[in-house]
């Protein structure tokens, strides 16, 4: 649009180079928090379940650690979180098929497993992390963050979580089949495994994305479902654009609280 | 009638859902220590 230019140069870049990257950060990552949260929760009929259930928080934390005690650039660390995110996951999916018992009882306990070793692995990295300069970083990563979303990190992560979470909103249908039972889900005509996978992939992928851009937040993926179940009902068709939109919109708010509240800007996870 | 009213009343809630978002993406670019108005801010984006 060609408006009429009434504000200053000034105006502009603290919008489109500061808050438009920061708040679009905020909408991706509470959004695709919250939708794996709500997916999670009725592929496994479990309403205690987080996005974190199969160990991609911890895996990623591990590899931003590892990135930031290898001292690299921003960059690298966010890519090196995505992939030790994925490669726990990974690691968590290898285990059921190992002992050839694919229940998701199996599962998740194997997301405790690689979680409890990814932890391990990450208090390794603390204790040989230079105290000064390292160990801070890595427990301020740790906390979570968006302060430093660039544009660019848009770019780059924000159409990949787009297509994964529209995926996931085409098959919500499918985990209400789902979420029935397996044998249930069989006897109406749904390919169990396969949909159970790609669901499980789908929504690995928009955490793994949401936590290599801002670190590990806990309780959006746990809480929002919920907020969304007392709006809308169990039904995952509208459950889950549901819980989506009110994932996005409370980190929003949040964010907005977090950079405003205090003079210095409190971590997400506070 | 009771089930098409209760999903229309869904997705209601859904459109106002999205509707609260665009007003407070809105509000909270122009809020800041460097406050600039509402409407500003939302010219700034849409130019």
């Amino acid at each position: 649009m060609n408006l009429e230019v009434t504000w200053t140069e000034q105006m502009a870049s603290v919008i489109l180079d500061i808050r438009l990257p920061r708040l679009a950060g905020a909408f991706l990552v509470g959004g695709a928090l919250s939708l794996s949260g709500a997916t999670y929760q009725g592929l496994f009929k479990n309403p205690l379940v987080s996005p974190d259930l199969l160990g991609v928080s911890s895996g990623a934390c591990v590899g931003a650690s590892l990135a930031i005690l290898l001292n690299r650039t921003s960059l690298e660390i966010q890519l090196a979180a995505l992939v030790m995110g994925l490669l726990a996951v990974f690691f968590t999916i290898t285990i059921p098929k190992f002992f050839r018992n694919p229940s998701n009882l199996m599962l998740v306990l194997a997301g405790i497993i690689v979680s409890g070793f990814m932890s391990a692995i990450l208090g390794i990295i603390k204790y040989v992390a230079d105290l000064e300069s390292q160990l801070a970083s890595i427990v301020f990563w740790t906390m979570g963050s968006l302060a430093s979303v660039k544009g660019q990190d848009i770019l780059l992560v924000g159409p990949v979580m787009l297509v994964v979470a529209l995926i996931l909103i085409l098959i919500r249908w499918r985990i209400n089949l789902l979420s029935l039972g397996d044998s249930e889900a069989k006897s109406l005509g749904v390919n169990v495994p396969r949909s159970r996978g790609l669901a499980i992939v789908c929504a690995t992928i928009l955490t793994a994305c949401a936590v290599c851009l801002c670190g590990t937040i806990g309780w959006v993926g746990l809480i929002m479902p919920h907020l969304g179940r007392l709006l809308v009902g169990e039904d995952n068709r509208y459950l889950m654009p549901a819980s989506a939109l009110l994932g996005a919109l409370f980190m929003i708010i949040v964010d907005t609280i977090a950079r405003n509240l205090t003079g210095s800007e409190i971590p997400l996870s506070i | 009638m009771g089930n098409k009213r209760n999903s229309m009343a869904k997705r209601a809630t859904i459109t106002g859902i999205a509707v609260a978002i665009v007003i407070s993406f809105v509000t909270c670019l122009s809020l800041g220590r460097y406050h600039i108005p509402v409407w500003q801010a939302a010219k700034i984006v849409l130019n």
